[in-house]
């Protein structure tokens, strides 16, 4: 078992809602090394969530995959049956979905959230068998085995979110895709646990397609960095790179709107504007409102996924491209 | 009298339970504070440490189980009605939420309108502008009619100042201001309180629980303040209580906070571990009684003294720390992943 490869290509997704509809992922273009920790990064409503949830298949039902496909192990996921992608969940992709702590089912034990999860995946095993997985699992994100008896109205938030990390490790999956998985925790949590996914992803190697809003978390954890805007995957590179020299306007701008200890504060800035409705984006590159540097043709044509060498990716005029 | 609002020894308790257990949780707990015409105050604290209560009780919203609040030198439970609300309408409270916050029927126009007619302004419309220009909600005119739905959370935030800002008032309480606001519009939302406090001189506190953005805020002059627990564990002049903290909890809270550097990440890590001990599930403000140290359960440099009455004693100019063991902590060194660490460096 190790880091598998997951290709996003051309992805195209909306929600039809009363308004309209919502073009909450277009044309998105993602590649997840195997073995790395890939940050896919966006303010709310960038559409992070619905590409992570097209590769996972948990879409809500007022989705719609209009277009793409997301290649993981020979296998187009988005043309499974729901029987054949069963195969897949748990065993090779795992999920820990945003606000996952709310998920526990309040009248189980932890020790029967994972009994039940093994029971459905890959049948029931003997009950001293599982009971030494899930105590070593529990072990490795820094919970004693105690934990196993416990109801979740008897644990933090925290404990909580260590259970799902450690869930989602049950069958050592190739694949682990975490949503905001530190955002609902205090700050203390919050690097504790940002830790034991550093720790898990250097025992397993495996791949983790990590979602945050948080650019200083990203920074931390990640080898490579996505970031999303209104829906369009903007830019894709390495980590170090990526804050050195951002090179969409948007990214850029992020990176200078960030506050942390590690940034010369009196560098730090907004960027102007707000993000557009997805109900009707606007043509083009979605951000061109809000970029100082838009010309004609961002106006009116929306710019391709361009490599701009060193492995890296940005879709933007400014580095070329025919129209 | 340059102070706005001061506070002796408040605490505010809270009793739960029904007839059988009653139980009482300290929000508050002997808090002494004063804010000067014209000052910046950060205070920071995780949730449930006491900080909103604090913010509430300054404000008029929540009357102190113990201690006194003077507004501009008035006690305040001793003030008639009428004083009250006047001298009320001098301190504004700015709200956390601003998607619930305004008014969803009201034009962008008629929330400031509205209130500054009640107040009797007479150039309501230029004072309109005015306001909004200060917000940085520009051009004005364009948003007169928009309502709150279509303005970013960054936008309706700075709505929610300006409203505040119709009354007139000498201090802007702003609880938690960025936490529901994108992160590209929330350096907007700081500069916007950045400025009504060094351009327009009005004392400006804000509250928020993630300390790097407190010291934005607080940076090159202002206060700030942190608090575990229902009390005031260390305070002072912004760069110093950064540059060099003392309670253990608020080197905790520093190393907590994520950088954006992989290279330090372990480095960060390992040193937050030294400041929280491996009891360091025990909830917030657990063990001790109520005039222990609130941090006691999870400090590892916690001693016996730790359970006697604390209080802020001055450690360097301006620098007040409420902790006991001062003397047992180790030396800090600035983590070499903070900006002015590595400018000084290089000088």
């Amino acid at each position: 078992m190790s880091g598998a490869e997951v290709i996003v290509r051309d992805l195209n997704v909306v929600y039809l809602v009363r308004e309209g509809t919502i073009k909450a992922a277009s044309n998105v273009t993602l590649r997840v090394e195997p073995g790395s920790v890939t940050a896919l990064v966006g303010e709310s409503g960038s559409g992070k969530s619905t590409v992570v949830e097209a590769v996972t298949r948990t879409l809500p039902s007022n989705a719609k995959v209009l277009g793409g496909s997301v290649l993981f192990k020979g296998a187009d996921l988005l043309k499974l049956s729901e029987e054949e992608y069963r195969q897949f969940r748990w065993r090779e992709i795992s999920y820990v979905p945003q606000a996952a702590q709310n998920s526990l089912n309040p009248l189980q034990t932890v020790f029967e959230h994972f009994a039940e999860t093994h029971a459905d995946v890959a049948g029931p095993i003997p009950r001293s068998e599982l009971y030494e997985m899930a105590a070593k699992l529990l072990e490795s994100v820094g919970l004693d085995a105690g934990v196993l008896r416990a109801y979740p109205h008897q644990l933090s938030g925290g404990m909580k979110q260590r259970i799902l990390i450690a869930l989602s490790f049950l069958f050592k999956p190739s694949l682990v895709v975490m949503d905001e998985p530190v955002s609902a925790l205090d700050v203390v949590n919050q690097s504790l646990i940002l830790g034991l996914i550093s720790d898990l992803h250097r025992r397993y190697g495996t791949s983790i397609l990590l979602v945050t809003h948080d650019l200083p978390v990203a920074g931390e954890l990640a080898d490579r960095i996505a970031v999303m805007y209104a829906g369009h995957l903007i830019e894709m590179g390495s980590n170090e790179e990526f804050f050195e020299e951002p090179l969409h306007p948007y990214s850029n701008g992020l990176v200078r709107s960030m506050i942390a200890f590690s940034t010369e504060l009196s560098g730090v800035s907004s960027i102007p504007g707000e993000p557009p409705s997805l109900l009707n984006p606007p043509p083009g590159c979605r951000f061109h409102p809000r970029c100082p540097r838009a010309m004609d043709i961002c106006r009116e044509q929306e710019p391709p996924l361009l490599e701009a060498g060193g492995g890296r990716w940005v879709k933007c005029w400014l580095y070329g491209g025919k129209a | 009298m340059s102070e706005i609002v001061k506070l002796e020894n408040v605490s505010k308790v809270f009793r739960r339970g029904g007839i059988l257990r009653k139980e009482s949780v300290w929000a508050v707990k002997n808090a002494s504070l004063t804010i000067a015409l014209g000052s910046r105050i950060a205070v920071v604290g995780e949730s449930g440490s006491g900080k909103t209560t604090l913010a509430r009780i300054i404000t008029g919203f929540e009357k102190p189980s113990e201690g006194y609040v003077y507004w501009f030198g008035k006690r305040v439970d001793e003030l008639p009605k009428k004083d009250f609300e006047k001298l009320r309408e001098k301190i504004q409270y700015v709200h956390q939420d601003p998607y619930t916050s305004l008014n969803p029927v009201r034009t962008v126009y008629d929330t400031l309108a509205d209130p500054l007619r009640k107040h009797g302004v007479d150039n309501v419309e230029e004072k309109v502008k005015e306001l909004l220009r200060l917000v940085k909600i520009t051009p004005p005119e364009y948003f007169f009619n928009k309502f709150p739905y279509h303005l970013s959370g960054g936008m309706r935030q700075r709505l929610a100042v300006a409203r505040a800002l119709t009354a007139s008032p000498q201090l802007i309480v702003a609880d938690e201001p960025i936490s529901m606001v994108d992160m590209s519009l929330r350096v907007s939302v700081l500069d916007v309180l950045l400025g009504l406090n060094r351009e327009v001189g009005l004392a400006v506190m804000m509250i928020s629980h993630d300390i790097a953005a407190a010291y934005y805020f607080a940076r090159e002059g202002g206060l700030l303040y942190v608090m575990y627990g229902g009390r005031i564990i260390e305070c002072g002049p912004s760069e110093k209580v950064v540059s060099n903290p003392f309670h253990p909890y608020t080197r905790l809270l520093l190393l907590a906070t994520p950088q954006h550097k992989r290279s330090f990440f372990q480095e960060r890590i390992s040193m937050m571990a030294r400041y929280a001990s491996a009891k360091s599930g025990a909830a917030l403000g657990a063990g001790g009684g109520v005039d222990a140290c609130p941090y006691v359960a999870r400090c590892p440099f916690a001693a016996p003294e730790c359970e006697s009455p604390i209080e802020l004693k001055e450690i360097e100019a301006g620098h007040y720390v409420a902790c006991k063991r001062v003397d047992a902590l180790p030396e800090w060194t600035p983590p070499p992943w903070y900006w002015f660490a590595s400018k000084r460096d290089v000088a």
